[in-house]
């Protein structure tokens, strides 16, 4: 591979930014990942009070985020913390963490100075979005048996909780992932919070046995909650629309959410995973409410027609072929469901086709990300595992509560496994759960974030990863929401064409990057882009050269969307 | 023998305690054929006795430590209680004995698959297959195998099918082979093997999903519906059923989570109470209640539950030795009767044998009594208890030097131990 230096190029009518000059490693050198969270100066450690009573809540760990929040263009970390549990010592403190990225691949804890108050309940997820379209990103974070909390970016480097006034903190349900996204598309961002089970610590809190060992407690112990859809006002405040948007009549067991235009109808619908029940497609009607299509669309359950325990998920078009697929976590014995989007309104269960399922079955998989980490123009599948026993060796043997990570590289559509070539620090056994991902360093490649249940984070830098050309971008709704999320971004290179969808949603419990990245493997000359925004308008960019992240404001390249145009052609 | 033919005679009946007394016995007097160790093995893992059954197997493979025989299938009952390590530890050593044996290939590769070793259990199986080309269960488990990944459909299918050839022709066989051609894009011959499955069960779920998704692809777009549908109601259904038959055993898990926290113990009792009128097949949820009422002081009333748990499963020596220590005081030919059935039904307990010692004594019968006690020792030699009443009850038939000597093994067992 040829050395060469990113670029900035400023495009005529757009506002572009060149947050890089990055040269290059060795050519020749493949992608590893290199374990730096001690030397970015995290030092955060989650913890999860375990008893002997092993409390399900205990097991399922919490997410992790990427958040840009001063805008200085370098993606900052936030760590959600546990919480409390009987037999452990409540004085411990519970505090969720924010590093600020200072740009010179280390972190600086401001956790305090930002206003962000102490952890009085069990955290579970958070979720990054830009409610309010001030220019500065927000976010929510969601508890086990207490309110949710939203905290508003006061654009000074300082938050403020706003759980109360928005009118989001939620019944006190075991809140697990949750997502921003515009589901009317009236340019404010709403908010999907996902309900797990009926289980709190002062009620149906059994002790589960298998024969005379204590073990956690599995979904089938415990019945499920419904989902939470939160409607944005535009004014700062929300309305719980669950029952009228028809999601909150069904009771599942979730735990991951991703939202997706599967239907490319301009409408973002919403898939949960179940934990042991059947997973939903929720598929936007345009009127607000939605349908529920999991089983019709072929998404609720396994190959075999069995429901599998749901744990995270994440969209994107795996096979180029423009369409949004899907990528479900499960448990062991299962596997890592690979549901590919057929383009006629079903999705096929792809994960043996794919080469997926092999691999993924010895590990309970969490956190997940289809990402390009090779820049090689084809989404790449990064999973966080770790078992929900602590004791499953004593449970089963060949099952270990510690796992190792799992990188799948999409070879042409097939997934080989290459976890043991790409860092040594992907093969070490952790308590894995949330799973986020970000070019944290600007330079070119996507780096990961995995919080583990019990323990310290790891941040795990992407070496190698631009030694092919690459082109990120970030959207300014001015329209749609301020974030752009649930604009399809379309680029084409050579012959190929790739398709991206903006969120910060996906995942379990986490929240990424929403900068949409591409690799574009060894091609040097120019790309063409293409953004359909949610409100219908259509921005067309040509002659972007790769290596570079780009701003793109909607409506810059004046191209007024016809009606015809705001439905996006497949 | 004459005990063992007894025992096939019973067990052709279904009369499977008074089967279960015969191969005892057969066994006691015999412990070096592995004909009489397998046979109480069998029949205790048959009546659900698996932790018995293993301690039979175990026991006799002390003595002899290469009977294959013994080897696998203590290997088979591991399997069947998902306990994949030692498992393959059997099947290991039973492989050392005869490298040749394919149903041990076969043991090894299934304990590997249990351990997620996937590549070793294929490379087990095809060993087995390889000096046993018919062997159709381990054609069957290399056809899943190979079903899970796309670079091996093709083994996946030619080893379905050879298990079908091999006689496995069976409901799973065709849903599994169905489900393969559906992989590979041969929707017809995916239909051709999931109707197979549904005329061998029309009541199976899944063959119904995969075939929704086989009429689709083929374009029968009513016949896709027609088949989802069905697949819906079948899966209600089953579900329905699934929740009926496991209410009984959920407030069954409540009970003891309740007894586990000891709460008041009416909470956990109404729970067990609840969960034997749900699933009036849940004897150990008699047992509890019987437990729950003999701490309480009832003992009339845990005698009547503890009755009600035996005529649910006559086959559990417990539940013959509590009512014996029921009846003890009120009817003690009842409690006779009762201990000496927990006795035929596992003879290895050392108080099954020392409390019949001490009914026995109650009737001056000690004679009795003393063959009683030195059972209990033979089966525990560490509890002290059995010597003492050896020491207590053998000068009544003239055997005080004797007596002096239990007693001094009583001091010894005893010397340093709390009183308590």
């Amino acid at each position: 591979m040829r050395r060469r230096l990113s670029t900035a190029v400023l495009f005529p009518l757009l506002a572009v930014e060149a947050w890089a000059l990055v040269e290059s490693p060795n050519p020749g050198s493949s992608v590893t990942f290199q374990d730096v969270t001690e030397q970015a100066g995290i030092r955060f450690s989650h913890r999860n009070s375990p008893t002997p009573k092993r409390y399900a809540v205990a097991t399922v760990g919490s997410g992790c985020g990427f958040i840009d929040f001063d805008k200085d263009g370098y993606q900052d970390i936030l760590l959600i913390n546990g919480g409390w549990t009987p037999g452990t010592d409540k004085n411990l403190p519970f505090d969720h963490s924010l590093y600020r990225n200072r740009g010179d691949g280390t972190f600086q804890e401001v956790t305090t100075q930002a206003g962000i108050e102490a952890n009085q309940y069990y955290g579970m997820g958070v979720a990054v979005g830009d409610y309010d379209n001030d220019g500065f990103d927000d976010f929510f974070i969601t508890n086990f048996a207490g309110p949710d909390l939203l905290y508003r970016n006061n654009g000074d480097g300082t938050f403020r909780n706003r759980s109360m006034a928005a009118g989001v903190g939620g019944d006190g349900r075991w809140s697990s992932s949750a997502a921003f996204f515009d589901f009317d598309n009236d340019g404010f961002l709403d908010l999907y919070v996902v309900g797990y089970t009926d289980h709190s610590l002062d009620k149906n809190n059994p002790i589960c046995k298998h024969g005379p060992i204590v073990a956690t407690c599995g979904p089938e112990a415990f019945n499920g909650v419904p989902d939470v859809l939160f409607r944005n006002h535009g004014d700062g405040t929300f309305a719980e629309v669950g029952q009228k948007a028809r999601v909150a009549q069904f009771a599942g067991k979730g735990l991951g959410v991703a939202p997706l235009d599967y239907d490319r109808d301009g409408l973002v619908d919403i898939y949960v995973a179940n934990d042991g029940v059947d997973n939903f497609l929720f598929r936007n009607q345009g009127d607000g409410s939605f349908s529920e299509v999991g089983l019709l669309t072929g998404t609720a359950l396994d190959e075999n027609g069995e429901p599998q325990a749901g744990m995270g998920v994440v969209a994107g078009d795996y096979d180029g072929d423009g369409l949004l697929d899907l990528a479900v976590t499960n448990l062991d014995l299962e596997y890592l469901a690979l549901y590919k989007n057929m383009g006629d309104g079903f999705f096929e269960d792809m994960s043996s086709r794919a080469g997926v399922l092999a691999p993924s079955r010895p590990f309970v998989g969490f956190g997940l990300g289809l990402i390009d980490v090779d820049n090689d123009s084809d989404p790449d599948l990064v999973v966080a595992n770790g078992h929900i026993m602590d004791n499953a060796a004593q449970l089963r043997a060949g099952a270990s509560y510690r796992q190792p990570k799992l990188l799948l590289e999409n070879v042409g559509g097939l997934y080989e496994d290459v976890t043991s070539e790409r860092g040594e620090v992907l093969t070490v056994p952790q308590v894995s759960r949330g799973l986020a991902w970000a070019d944290y360093d600007n330079d070119g490649d996507l780096d990961v974030l995995v919080s583990n249940c019990g323990g310290s984070p790891v941040l795990l830098r992407n070496e190698g990863g631009n030694e092919n050309a690459w082109l990120q971008l970030k959207l300014v709704g001015k329209k749609s929401n301020r974030n752009g999320f649930g604009a399809l971004v379309e680029l084409k290179f050579g012959e190929k064409r790739l398709v991206s969808q903006v969120t910060s949603a996906g995942s379990y419990l986490s929240a990424s990057d929403y900068r949409v990245h591409f690799g574009l493997g060894e091609y040097q000359g120019n790309v063409e882009i293409t953004v359909y925004w949610p409100s219908g308008i259509r921005d067309h960019l040509r002659e972007l050269q790769p290596r570079q992240i780009v701003v793109v404001e909607e409506g810059s390249t004046n191209h007024p969307a016809t009606a015809a145009e705001a439905r996006v052609p497949g | 023998m004459l005990n063992y033919q007894l025992g096939i005679l019973y067990q052709a009946r279904n009369q499977f305690q008074k089967a279960i007394a015969q191969y005892w016995k057969s066994r006691s007097l015999d412990q070096d054929s592995d004909l009489y160790s397998l046979a109480l093995a069998s029949i205790l893992f048959h009546c659900k006795q698996r932790r018995e059954a293993i301690q039979v197997l175990q026991t006799f493979l002390e003595r002899h430590p290469k009977s294959l025989p013994g080897i696998r299938f203590l290997c088979r009952i591991y399997i069947q209680e998902s306990q994949f390590d030692q498992a393959l530890a059997s099947a290991q050593k039973g492989l050392v004995l005869d490298p040749g044996d394919s149903y041990g290939h076969y043991l090894l590769g299934i304990s590997h698959k249990g351990l997620m070793q996937f590549e070793e259990a294929k490379a087990a199986l095809e060993q087995a297959v390889a000096l046993a080309p018919s062997y159709a269960e381990a054609r069957l488990e290399l056809g899943l195998l190979y079903s899970a990944d796309h670079k091996t459909f093709g083994l996946a299918v030619e080893n379905l099918k050879l298990a079908l050839s091999s006689g496995l022709v069976r409901p799973d066989v065709h849903k599994n082979l169905g489900f393969v051609f559906l992989k590979l894009g041969e929707y017809e011959q995916a239909v051709e093997q999931l109707e197979l499955a549904l005329q061998g069960r029309p009541d199976y779920v899944e063959p119904h999903y995969l075939l929704a998704d086989a009429f689709r692809k083929l374009g029968m777009r009513e016949k896709a519906a027609a088949a989802l549908k069905r697949f819906q109601s079948l899966r209600t259904a089953a579900r329905e059923r699934l929740a009926l038959e496991n209410r009984g055993p959920r407030l069954y898990a409540k009970g003891m989570d309740l007894l586990s926290k000891q709460a008041a113990p009416e909470q956990a009792y109404a729970a067990f109470l609840q969960s034997v009128e749900a699933s009036p097949g849940m004897d150990l949820g008699f047992y509890r209640l019987a437990q729950i009422d003999y701490k309480r002081g009832d003992r009339q009333r845990a005698a009547d539950w503890i009755r009600q748990a035996i005529q649910v499963y006559p086959l559990d020596a417990r539940y013959h030795f509590v009512l014996a220590r029921l009846l003890e005081q009120t009817h003690v030919a009842g409690s006779l009767d009762a201990v000496r059935t927990a006795i035929e039904l596992n003879p290895t307990n050392a108080d099954y044998h020392n409390f019949l010692g001490n009914l026995l004594f109650q009737r001056d019968d000690f004679q009795g009594a003393v063959q009683a006690y030195r059972r209990s020792v033979e089966m525990d030699p560490d509890d002290p208890i059995p010597h003492l009443n050896l020491a207590t009850t053998l000068p009544k038939i003239g055997a005080a030097q004797e007596a002096e000597r239990e007693r001094e093994i009583y001091f010894r067992l005893t010397r340093g131990r709390n009183p308590e």
